[in-house]
């Protein structure tokens, strides 16, 4: 049954009704998403206009700009560090922020599944509100916690641990702390329905056969734990690498990563086909990464 | 295997904890009788709650974002459930490659398309219009949409509609009268979860709006940028809450 669009449409009803039922989703993600990402890969190789915009002109200096400053006297190229560091800082915050959700859900997600179906529900519903409170709301709720004359700073000052208030916001901890609060839930729900189908008589039997625990935890469990544990990383590493609101919010626009980056092209800064540069190069960490994971699970399977 | 779970239950509770506890610490703040972000000593006040309802600012933008997350969390909803439908019934030998398509606003990093479809609006001359941060809302939000209409119609029983072709009825008769009632409880869910996203969508509509339509989460984020006014603690407290109660609205409907 060929099942291309073309061929379908070149058909007589069903065939017809059928593509006429798919299209139109998949033309307003072809026209509002692939596209502009069209149009966005075309203005990286664009020239930047005087007021914001661009200018028709090919060059591929936004690319060289990640790299290097181009010396107004004399137009040459030296390298510059500065915009590598914080993709560097990006992808690092990403991968830490992933580790310690992996680190934290894993045991939580293991607790909760294995409760009673009431207490179950109870630790579901806690986890639940924060997964649909708004993103925005949730990061300003946690500068709250940590400002100077939050909770946390409060308790330590009248239980005389510390003099003067810690300085827990505006860095780099703050939003290492704010990608871990943000995407936490999209890591322990899928590990959590992971760990709800695991057949723990598979572990019953492990032990039976005399295998120790690490045995256990390394051939049973996380073979059958994969997809879960890959749907999760990926949950938590993407929207954390390309993050805006938790390093704008929380590091206090001292402390950039990417998103940010990208940001101010369109705000302040006004350089569009730098903009474009930069979502091109997180677009394409992000698909390195997913194709990645991708092949590491279709393996899994096949083995 | 986590030490009989009672290490477990630990790590639990301090996830849990440090989950909730964020969202319960801004309740003080949003009580302050003071002017400027601060914590209430002894004193407490309503007058952030009431400046909730100034009809110029953050009354207009609730107004805002109820308008563009009811119209497209309906188009969503309405583009879904025909392409969940047409995935359903023709089975194509393509189907994952179709709905990979359909699901890319959410591989695609958020920044990302938020600049692909500033570039796009900004072409077409919709930026910040409400027609433009409409057409954005149900680009990001389809996804969740058609997720949600797959699983209902998964659960389908197949026989259902052959039967009815069988009995004569029409392709279009069969999806009216049969698929669609069958599916209602998908449909309203992913209707649902549509009008949630849309209604949180702050990473694209921060910009693509801004001056002519300033949605909740762009007054909000303004705020932010001009000085911490406590009439954010306030709203994020009602949101919280208004969270909390669907949430457990829907715990009791299932």
């Amino acid at each position: 049954m060929s099942a291309r669009p073309l061929a379908l449409s070149s058909r007589i009803p069903p065939g017809l009704a059928h593509a006429g039922l798919l299209w139109p989703s998949l033309g307003i993600i072809l026209v509002f998403m692939v596209a502009p990402i069209a149009i966005m890969l075309t203005y990286s190789f664009l020239v930047p206009g005087a007021y914001g915009g661009v200018e028709w002109t090919f060059s591929t200096g936004a690319y060289e700009q990640i790299l290097f400053e181009r010396d107004f006297l004399d137009d040459s190229l030296t390298f510059t560090p500065d915009y590598l560091i914080i993709v560097a800082r990006s992808l690092l915050q990403a991968t830490v922020a992933t580790a310690l959700c992996l680190v934290i859900s894993v045991p939580t997600a293991y607790y909760i599944a294995t409760r009673s179906e009431r207490v179950k529900n109870i630790w579901l519903f806690l986890i639940t509100i924060p997964y649909w409170v708004n993103l925005l709301i949730r990061t300003i709720a946690l500068l709250f916690v940590l400002r100077d004359d939050g909770p946390i700073n409060s308790a330590l000052l009248d239980l005389g641990v510390i003099g003067q208030p810690l300085a827990l916001s505006y860095n780099g901890f703050a939003i290492s702390l704010g990608l871990i609060y943000s995407f936490l839930p999209f890591m322990v729900l899928p590990l959590y329905s992971a760990f709800e189908r695991f057949d723990f008589r598979l572990l019953e039997a492990a032990y039976d056969l005399y295998a120790s625990r690490r045995t256990a935890f390394f051939r049973i469990v996380l073979p059958v734990m994969r997809p879960g544990l890959i749907a999760g990383s990926l949950l938590v590493f993407i929207p954390s690498v390309g993050s805006y609101l938790a390093p704008d919010i929380l590091g206090g626009g001292k402390t950039l990563m990417i998103g940010n980056l990208i940001g101010t092209q369109f705000q302040g800064a006004r350089n569009w086909p730098f903009g474009a540069a930069l979502s091109m190069i997180l677009l394409t960490i992000t698909l390195i990464v997913l194709l990645w994971l991708a092949r590491r699970a279709a393996q899994q399977q096949s083995n | 295997m986590f030490g009989k779970s009672r290490l477990g239950g630990v790590l639990a509770g301090a996830a849990g904890l440090f989950l909730l506890l964020p969202l319960v610490a801004v309740i003080p703040f949003s009580f302050t009788p003071k002017r400027f972000l601060s914590m209430p000593d002894g004193e407490y006040s309503l007058r952030h709650y009431l400046a909730i309802f100034d009809p110029d600012t953050w009354l207009a933008s609730i107004g805002t974002s109820t308008l563009v997350a009811l119209l497209s969390s309906v188009i969503a909803t309405a583009l879904a459930t025909a392409f969940g439908i047409g995935i359903w019934l023709r089975r194509p030998a393509s189907g994952r490659l179709l709905i990979g398509l359909v699901l890319l606003p959410i591989i695609v990093p958020p920044v990302t398309s938020a600049v692909a479809l500033y570039f796009l609006l900004a072409q077409i001359g919709l930026l910040d219009t409400i027609p433009g941060l409409v057409l954005s809302h149900v680009v990001m939000i389809v996804p969740f949409s058609v997720i949600a209409i797959l699983s209902a119609l998964s659960r389908l029983d197949r026989n259902l509609e052959l039967a009815a072709r069988n009995l004569g009825a029409t392709q279009l008769q069969s999806i009216f009268r049969v698929i669609l009632p069958n599916i209602r409880f998908g449909l309203f869910a992913a209707w649902f979860v549509s009008l949630v996203m849309s209604w949180e969508e702050s990473s694209v509509t921060l910009f693509v709006s801004g001056v002519n339509v300033i949605t909740l989460p762009k007054r909000i984020w303004d705020n932010l940028r001009l000085d911490l006014d406590p009439a954010v603690a306030a709203i994020s407290v009602i949101m919280i809450l208004a969270t909390t109660l669907v949430i457990l609205f829907r715990k009791s409907e299932a």
